[in-house]
């Protein structure tokens, strides 16, 4: 191989404290065909950011020194705008949505499937613009007359708030923050209920149903979720950054 | 044994009295003569009176301290059984997805047939997959216990509709009778303040385990009614039953019994189903017998009704 291909190659951080998950994650996501480093902690991990740079970060959040939440800190307030998949503890509501407010683009819940990981990366790399602020770094999301408060999990339609339960709320974030995304009902659960029972998938389609009637927003034809026949939904309506 | 003050205590009305009367006796002021209508012998009188209610009010309290402490001691031991049952079914639950990844990882640096190493590599993966499932359902219950409940109201007919289309979805034809049994209108079921994906989990569950636990031609039954202040929602199989050694313990977290070893399955379920309903404030039992088939019942309480003219007032105005 020459050094050409090895530059063009995207270059991933992994930072887990926990070396056998830190080396057998470098070694799948090098046959995938990434450029991989390794950190074990979060300090470790800045100094190396600072040493070379990386295209995405794969962060895990439990760690000694400094974890996962800080380094994120760190990096946003930095205006360091480096893609991160934060790697979560199943079950932990509050870290889930501490990963998207504290400005990470996506999260997997630990133990995960590596084949999601690597979809993961794909899909984050694709949707992130090089310097640009992921729009989960945005406390105000909008898109059409819909605008969905972040901070304090309120929407609003046409300046009208919308009274939604926690759990819809949570859910339209995920979705906004993931536009023009195709996310099977498998994900969201995974996401937002962080379970993964057989009957999931009428939960999610219970609070889309929420979502969709405080929007009247019609499923033929969708101005915010679009209904993907047997796989899941997608939010199809262009999402800008408010603040 | 070491001299404990308030035994003691109960005697100083008596002794003081005592004292009092000696003291007085000696200055003059008496003249203790030991006959009833005595002064001196009223002082004592009254002294020993206080030294009995004393002593009964310590005495009672004792009985409830002692009654307490042994309470607390059982209540002790069965939470160390419970622990030291759970633990050792943990071990099992883990021990045997661990030998056979053991075993598999042997094999792995023998076999070269790539077939072989392919099966291998697939066993690895699934009980890589059942022991995930154990560490993230153990978690979930864990979580249930404290975390807040995403309440609002939830209209059980449409829930229990859901959960038996689904489970409907999942079961061969034919395999099973499967009926839902909802009271018609008018009377409908009266909404419920609660989760609801967790109360949808739960009455899955126990749809789910009932077909788990019944043969082709069964009947498996989902009802509901109010009654009084409640819903009772009620699973019925006509299955392989539940022994009354394995009823006690069929809510507690990975226990299964020998008879449904074959069965796949975590033991989990029940248990996550009874901490849901617990947490809703509701009630759940079991009634079974071997072969017979079991009915679980589960009472939750129901949201305030509005008056008859409120309700007509609201279908009209929802329809």
């Amino acid at each position: 191989m020459d050094d050409q291909t090895v530059d063009k190659k995207i270059n991933i951080l992994i930072v887990d404290d926990e070396a056998l998950i830190r080396d057998n994650l470098a070694s799948l996501l090098e046959r995938s065909g990434f450029k991989v480093a390794v950190a074990v902690d979060g300090q470790d991990a800045l100094t190396k950011l600072s040493h070379t740079g990386a295209d995405l970060i794969v962060l895990d959040v439990i760690m000694p020194r400094m974890d996962g939440r800080e380094t994120l800190r760190q990096l946003r307030q930095n205006r360091n705008w480096v893609p991160v998949i934060l790697l979560t503890q199943v079950g932990d509501a509050a870290e889930r949505a501490m990963a998207l407010e504290e400005g990470a683009d996506d999260y997997l819940n630990k133990p995960f499937d590596t084949h999601e990981l690597i979809a993961r990366i794909k899909t984050v790399l694709r949707r992130t613009q090089a310097g640009q602020p992921p729009l989960t770094a945005s406390q105000r999301l909008g898109s059409g007359e819909l605008v969905l408060d972040r901070s304090a999990r309120r929407a609003f339609l046409s300046d009208k708030e919308l009274t939604f339960t926690p759990k819809a709320v949570t859910l339209l974030e995920y979705l906004m923050t993931h536009p023009d995304e195709l996310i099977t009902r498998e994900r969201l659960l995974d996401a937002v209920w962080g379970w993964d029972y057989p009957v999931g998938g009428r939960a999610v389609d219970t609070r889309i149903a929420e979502i969709r009637k405080l929007l009247a927003d019609d499923p033929s034809q969708p101005r915010y979720i679009e209904t993907v026949p047997g796989q899941g939904y997608r939010f199809v309506g262009e999402v800008v950054r408010l603040v | 044994m070491k001299i404990r003050w308030e035994w003691i205590a109960p005697f100083f009305p008596t002794l003081l009295a005592m004292i009092i009367v000696t003291v007085l006796d000696a200055v003059g002021i008496i003249d203790f003569s030991s006959s009833i209508h005595d002064p001196g012998t009223l002082i004592i009188l009254t002294g020993l009176i206080l030294t009995i209610i004393a002593s009964s009010i310590l005495l009672s309290q004792e009985a409830v301290r002692q009654m307490r402490v042994t309470s607390l001691r059982q209540a002790q031991q069965d939470y160390d059984g419970e622990r030291s049952r759970f633990l050792r079914r943990l071990d099992h639950e883990l021990k045997n997805p661990l030998t056979g990844i053991k075993l598999a990882v042997a094999n792995l640096v023998t076999i070269e047939d790539p077939e072989a190493r392919e099966t291998i590599r697939d066993n690895i993966h699934l009980q890589v997959m059942r022991m995930s499932r154990i560490v993230t359902d153990l978690r979930k219950i864990a979580d249930l216990s404290t975390q807040k409940l995403e309440e609002s109201a939830v209209n059980l007919e449409d829930l229990l509709g859901d959960v038996y289309a689904q489970v409907h979805e999942e079961t061969p034809a034919n395999e099973r009778d499967l009926q839902l049994n909802l009271p018609e209108p008018p009377q409908g079921l009266p909404n419920i303040m609660g989760d609801q994906d967790l109360l949808l989990v739960a009455i899955y569950n126990l749809l789910n385990n009932a077909l788990k636990y019944t043969r082709a031609g069964d009947t498996v039954a989902l009802r509901a009614y109010a009654q009084d202040e409640t819903v009772v929602i009620e699973v019925t199989d006509t299955g392989i039953g539940i022994s009354s050694a394995d009823l006690p313990y069929i809510w507690d977290e990975l226990y299964r019994s020998e008879r449904v070893r074959d069965i796949p399955g975590s033991g989990i379920g029940l248990a996550l189903v009874k901490l849901i309903i617990e947490r809703h404030g509701g009630e759940i039992e079991v009634q079974s017998q071997i072969d017979q088939g079991t009915t679980v019942r589960v009472c939750l309480p129901a949201m305030l009704v509005a008056d008859p003219v409120t309700r007509l007032v609201q279908s009209v105005s929802n329809s």
